[in-house]
């Protein structure tokens, strides 16, 4: 029997006999189908009806209940000193992030355009990287007494060389027919950067930030656990201390659920700024 | 006494990679103002490299170049909206609409000269696109992009034009009347034009001159067309340019119509 895709995403296929009953659904419903992640989910699934097995048969300091997860979840979220303490480490990573992202990127930019000054900036941005995120945060603790100095500083340093690199690798694609175009009107180097630089650069710097999304909130928070008085790190080590493996696990959702709210709002600011890309390009971002 | 838009003296460019290589060892010719020049040429006799030294964006090793009057390079700001490009690719900013990249050359000089802030519509609308204004380079076709780019071109009304291969790669018909508009509306304008192309058909019907390059970027022959050549001695000029390309009359300029 002949096959035939429901959308461009998809790998659930109809035979013949089917057709109808998949157009009579209505395309809109047709698409939202193809476009499910239906293999993922039942992983998923399972994976919590595991879990629930578990706890069934395990004590509540290694699986507790969904329940109990739910009740610690729901205590975080109507609870206005854990709220606060969720927003001051949103803030931490949000703040240090776009220190570090503003820092890099000029850097970035300008090595991309002078090679003097990316042969001086090289090494040391190896070294910084190649330096695991623990030594950070004990030179951090020996060195700043302020505990926000502290943090900021070891998301800083571990995100740089990340954001370097998307913007001196970005600059390098921009291809060379259009920096002789623009050149060829004699912009300013500000307009050189408002019309060619930064549009051309945005795909890249956008994928940093993806990218340092997740690593700055895993920095944020092992600095937090190490060395810190407030924050959800903080509150994840009160649990562990506690023996609260419900709590435990529902900061850690709270945690996942800012990556994937920051995620999604970067696929949205992506799918407005960059309309300019093929549909097919901006699809999959 | 006619005005010199252009001017090469005996220039020289040489690129020092890992093999030096004399892209043009000693150019020189003059393009008054107003004239329609065309450029033809092997690939490889420096035609490319002409244009990216008239441009300012690439340095001479040795000789001079007057634009205007001016050094491309040494006087580079002093040029800003002053030249107009159309290249092979048309090089549109794929971030931009088309109307935004018409826009590019007003922006750049900075403040709209008389006419010119609704010159980015008229122009598109002169290439015939217009309804098409909001589009973005990926929604357009080849020959739709094109048009752009001449639009472009055009749009901080610059004294000088230049057209590398600006035709070469669109289909027949698109590419004639492409090329009668452009041809029309630099006459129009009193543009100087220099036109690159590896067209001898092209360079017989839009020039009012044509310079043969030889290897390594030097004048072969200047060439001058009148109508009358154009239209009774085609054939002959035609065999003329080509011998001067292939160096048959030992690169000596010739005169005008056969």
């Amino acid at each position: 029997m002949a096959s035939i895709d429901i959308g461009p995403d998809s790998d659930l296929k109809l035979d013949r006999g089917s057709r109808a009953t998949a157009t009579s659904l209505g395309p809109h419903l047709s698409r939202l189908l193809g476009r499910l992640n239906i293999e993922g989910t039942v992983v998923l699934l399972l994976l919590v009806i595991a879990w629930q097995v578990a706890s069934l048969h395990l004590p509540p300091i290694l699986f507790p209940s969904l329940s109990r997860i739910a009740t610690a979840l729901r205590d975080i979220v109507t609870s206005p000193p854990a709220l606060a303490a969720i927003g001051l480490t949103y803030l931490r990573i949000l703040v240090a992030l776009a220190i570090a992202f503003a820092a890099a990127t000029a850097i970035g930019i300008v090595a991309g355009l002078l090679r003097p000054l990316e042969r001086a900036a090289l090494p040391l941005i190896e070294v910084v990287q190649g330096i695991p995120a623990v030594c950070w945060i004990i030179f951090a603790i020996l060195w700043f007494r302020e505990m926000e100095a502290r943090i900021a500083f070891v998301v800083i340093v571990s995100t740089i060389p990340s954001f370097f690199y998307q913007a001196r690798d970005g600059m390098r694609a921009i291809p060379v027919e259009l920096w002789d175009m623009v050149r060829s009107w004699r912009p300013s180097m500000l307009q050189l950067t408002r019309i060619l630089i930064l549009p051309a650069l945005l795909p890249a710097l956008l994928t940093g930030w993806r990218t340092n999304l997740g690593n700055g909130t895993r920095v944020t928070i092992m600095a937090e656990l190490l060395g810190g008085v407030s924050g959800i790190g903080y509150q994840l080590r009160l649990s562990q201390e506690l023996f609260r493996m419900d709590r435990a696990i529902a900061w850690t959702v709270v945690l996942v659920a800012f990556v994937v709210a920051t995620n999604l709002a970067l696929t949205l600011f992506e799918r407005t700024a960059l309309r300019w890309r093929h549909e097919r390009d901006v699809a999959n971002a | 006494m006619t005005e010199t838009a252009i001017s090469f003296r005996q220039v020289c460019k040489r690129f020092n990679g890992r093999s030096a290589v004399t892209a043009i060892a000693d150019l020189s010719f003059d393009i008054a103002r107003g004239d329609y020049v065309c450029i033809v040429g092997r690939t490889g006799c420096g035609k490319s490299t002409a244009v990216n030294l008239l441009l300012g964006i690439e340095k001479p090793s040795a000789g001079s170049i007057s634009v205007l009057g001016l050094d491309p390079l040494a006087q580079f700001s002093a040029l800003r909206g002053r030249i107009g490009c159309v290249f092979q690719n048309d090089r549109l900013l794929p971030w931009r609409t088309a109307i935004e990249n018409v826009r590019v050359p007003i922006e750049i000089i900075g403040r709209p000269a008389a006419g010119l802030a609704d010159a980015p519509q008229r122009l598109l609308q002169r290439v015939g696109l217009a309804g098409f204004e909001n589009a973005y380079p990926h929604e357009l076709s080849g020959g739709m992009r094109q048009r752009v780019g001449i639009a472009r071109a055009l749009a901080s009304d610059p004294a000088i034009l230049i057209a590398d291969e600006a035709f070469g790669h669109l289909d027949e018909v698109t590419g004639a009347r492409l090329r009668e508009e452009f041809r029309q509306i630099a006459k129009d304008r009193g543009k100087t034009v220099l036109h690159v192309t590896h067209s001898i058909d092209e360079a017989l019907t839009l020039s009012d001159r044509i310079l043969v390059f030889a290897r390594p970027g030097r004048v072969a022959a200047d060439i001058k067309i009148d109508d009358a050549a154009r239209a009774t001695g085609r054939e002959a000029l035609r065999r003329e340019i080509y011998a001067a390309i292939e160096g048959v009359n030992g690169g000596v300029p010739a005169d005008a119509a056969a």
